[in-house]
């Protein structure tokens, strides 16, 4: 009877686990809206990202960390990128390198839970890049998979949304305006989210549909099984770094070592490496730069060989690329796009072709936040060496020497401020660090031109990294953030990671002014709208402005969403711009 | 019921909080270790007293939620307490990479507070942690609390030493910060808007800045005063 219960209670507990753990292993879709089916090389690629609960068919509430890929005819990634994804919705740009080749590339999406699926359930677009001095003069064969200007121009269905321009030609610089509404009566307001884009058009051009196709809010992936569950969630949400850490010889792996990612703000943290030297330590998707220091307090890292895993996943792509083959008509509009992109790379500013950088979100800062005293060397009389700096004014650190090497020793704020003595030192020298990188031979301390550094900040207090600390911080910035020019110290190893890419404004102009309207710099934008965050109501309409740029030509409107009740909207309009005055 | 299926049943549970989507501890273990004691000194130089308090903190564009904490207003420091290895370890956070620190306290006076780190971007100062008291699409009201050690002279000789709270209110509006110190200060920084002044007028609004108690009264006005500006 006890044997029975036994088996009952273990049975109903498996149940309960794979029942609960498949409720909370949510699948997950991805879609992706592109500002243009198309690209000259030198553009920038606009995009939207929504994240999907296929069961729910709403946004997914919390946050991912999308992997985004560009995959040519071989598969082989030619640009790779991160983008954060919070509650289902990410927005972001790519700079398309200008030595990419003309053709048919894949844009790849997916997040690390939908790596344990199928890769037939990434989603996946494909994108027409063209660089104009590799076009084919070649005219298409039978046996070619599939030619672009004989494709029937797809015309998707309008679905839940209306988008009216208020006239159907202007002028150049003139102000457009766009309204929106949503096609529905409900008497309950659902929310929407929109992206907009409105860019020069041709017909050839859009070899894909361009509607969210109906998968996106499909079938429902079989649950996982526990075993599969029971993967670790690092890195479905955030950013991690992953590798192995190997001797060059048969020394022993160290118990810990640590990472420091250098910048205007600095990051440090702690891996501790298993038996087989694999490590794993997730990191904030605040992080904008690139660049990894992995370096041990008291190991020479230089003896270790360390292999970061790449975060993306291989493919192989059972489609063929189509080839492409552009006739006179598009030969001639592919002309023009690029005289644009030209034109536009000698008038304008970068940021306004790449994107202006938003607002920062944190104030540059250093990993341990506020020390207790920063001298601004600029506000001292300037000495010629570092030395005498520390021998003039530099307090709260004392100079020592210890087994034949000089070291800082901290002062102890805390054991100061309970003694009458205030001279306290820590017991043992404190992490000394230049731009984040640290230095163990005070000698390259000493070799520095003062002129170089901007400041230096002294932490008190024990540095806690988990289990480990630091006694006391002597950190030393430099104005340009780049190491005084130096080298790095030998036991310092660098590695690059592709961090979480950043959004930025797009671009668009004002002429409402006769000044900016008469501004006789050309504005040749081939997009003249991009807006990744519009926000509708249901029973509402909202209203878009923007103006025309000095290039005449059709231009088509596109506009993609997904209201709260999980249902994806789209629709299309178009527009001519007529040139005018000194633009002809 | 069993030992074994006790364990076993918390195992299920503490699997079904695994797969929430919290980040890594090491987050909020990395840091300064807070040690600041007062001995000398009567009162406290915490916001609600020395005992922590739970709070959801976005931290590093990461939430956690459920973390002791407690915000030094003396010092102006967050520090979160962890128990690493079983220890109790108190841990600066760094302030900068703060987003927001809600509360999450039985107490209705505290539940839902909202903490976050203010930098005057114009003059390049730090302001430090402050209390979000209204955060509207183009106003954004906060308050600063500071306690300083003050000393009383004993009569045994000597000074007797204690903890003071002094508040400012702080509007952020156009980008600019300003501290409300008087009504001049608040019209100055709304533009003197007539609307806005006569709203004042005719509702017959005081405000008692000094003791910062003017909370209500200056919510309500950058309530209109933003409904004035959206048209609505």
């Amino acid at each position: 009877m006890e044997k029975l219960q036994n088996i009952t209670f273990w049975l109903c507990a498996l149940l309960i686990i794979t029942g609960t753990r498949g409720l909370a292993q949510s699948n997950e879709k991805v879609f992706i809206h592109t500002d243009k089916p198309f690209y000259i090389t030198g553009e920038t690629i606009w995009m939207k990202a929504y994240g999907v609960d296929p069961q729910s068919q709403k946004l997914l509430p919390s946050t991912r960390i999308l992997y985004l890929e560009l995959l040519d005819k071989s598969a082989r990634p030619v640009m790779q990128e991160k983008i954060m994804l919070r509650d289902g919705m990410g927005k972001g740009q790519w700079f398309i390198h200008p030595g990419l080749g003309t053709g048919n590339y894949y844009l790849k999406a997916y997040t690390k839970g939908m790596k344990g699926g199928s890769t037939e359930d990434f989603f996946e677009k494909m994108i027409l890049l063209v660089n104009p001095f590799e076009i084919s003069d070649r005219r298409p064969a039978a046996d070619d998979p599939i030619f672009v200007d004989t494709l029937p121009r797809i015309e998707p269905p309008r679905k839940g949304l209306l988008v009216e321009a208020d006239k159907h030609q202007y002028d150049s610089r003139e102000k457009v305006k766009l309204t929106v509404k949503l096609d529905r009566n409900s008497s309950n307001p659902i929310e929407t989210n929109l992206s907009v884009s409105v860019y020069k058009y041709h017909p050839g051009l859009d070899p894909v549909p361009l509607s969210i196709p109906d998968e996106f809010t499909g079938q429902q992936r079989p649950n996982l099984t526990l075993t599969e569950a029971t993967e670790e969630m690092a890195g479905i949400n955030h950013p991690v770094i992953k590798g192995n850490l190997k001797p060059n010889d048969d020394r022993p792996l160290p118990e810990r070592f640590f990472i420091t990612i250098p910048g205007q703000s600095t990051w440090m943290y702690m891996a501790q490496p298993d038996e087989n030297g694999d490590f794993s330590i997730e990191i904030s998707p605040e992080i904008k730069t690139s660049d990894l220091l992995f370096w041990g307090n008291k190991t020479d890292l230089s003896k270790y060989t360390i292999d970061l895993e790449s975060p993306y996943t291989d493919h192989s792509l059972k489609r063929p690329f189509p080839p492409f083959f552009p006739d006179k008509s598009l030969k001639t509009f592919i002309e023009a796009c690029n005289l644009n992109i030209q034109l536009s790379n000698a008038y304008l500013p970068g940021s306004n072709i790449r994107g202006l950088p938003l607002a920062e979100r944190f104030p540059p800062a250093p990993f341990f936040g506020t020390s207790n005293i920063k001298y601004m060397l600029d506000e001292y009389t300037r000495f010629p060496t570092m030395e005498e700096v520390f021998i003039e004014y530099v307090r709260y650190v004392d100079k020592r020497k210890r087994d034949g090497k000089q070291h800082f020793f901290m002062w102890d704020l805390y054991a100061n401020e309970n003694s009458i003595s205030n001279t306290i030192n820590f017991q043992e020298p404190g992490l000394v660090m230049v731009d984040g990188v640290p230095v163990g031979d005070l000698q390259t301390i000493w070799d520095f031109d003062p002129l170089k550094i901007e400041s230096i900040q002294i932490v008190n207090r024990k540095y806690y990294l988990e289990d480990y600390f630091f006694y006391g911080i002597i950190y030393f910035d430099t104005y340009d953030g780049d190491f005084g020019g130096q080298k790095l110290p030998g036991d310092v190893i660098r590695k690059e990671f592709i961090p979480v890419l950043q959004p930025r404004d797009f671009y668009t102009p004002d002429y409402q002014s006769e000044q900016a309207s008469g501004n006789r710099l050309p504005d040749r934008r081939n997009v003249l709208y991009w807006n990744p965050d519009v926000m509708l109501q249901s029973e509402q309409y909202t209203e878009l402005e923007f103006y025309t740029a000095d290039d005449g030509g059709i231009y088509r409107v596109e506009v993609n969403g997904l209201t709260a009740d999980g249902e994806a909207i789209f629709a299309v309009t178009e527009f001519e711009v007529i040139k005018s005055g000194w633009n002809r | 019921m069993k030992k074994r299926h006790k364990i076993f049943l918390l195992l299920i549970l503490g699997l079904m909080w695994i797969d929430g989507e919290m980040p890594a501890q090491h987050f909020l273990e990395n840091g300064r270790i807070y040690e600041h004691v007062y001995p000398s000194t009567s009162g406290h130089q915490f916001l609600v007293s020395p005992s922590p308090l739970k709070a959801d903190i976005v931290y590093e564009g990461l939430k956690f939620e459920g973390v002791l904490f407690n915000y030094d207003i003396h010092n102006d420091l967050v520090f979160t307490l962890n128990y690493p290895g079983g220890y109790p370890r108190n841990i600066i956070l760094n302030e900068k990479r703060i987003d927001e620190v809600i509360i999450r306290d039985k107490n209705p006076d505290l539940e839902g507070m909202t903490l976050a780190y203010l930098r005057d971007t114009l003059n390049h100062s730090p302001v430090g942690i402050v209390e979000v008291l209204f955060d509207g699409s183009r106003y954004k009201l906060m308050l600063k609390r500071k306690k300083n050690q003050v000393g009383d002279n004993n009569p045994s000789g000597g000074k007797l030493y204690r903890f003071t709270t002094v508040s400012h209110y702080i509007l952020k509006a156009n980008g600019k910060v300003i501290f409300l110190r008087s009504k001049k200060d608040l019209l100055e920084s709304l533009n003197r808007d007539p609307e806005i002044i006569s709203y004042i007028r005719k509702n017959k609004i005081h405000f008692r800045f000094r003791k910062a108690q003017a909370t209500d009264e200056l919510i309500r006005v950058l309530l209109f005063a933003e409904t004035q500006l959206s048209g609505v």
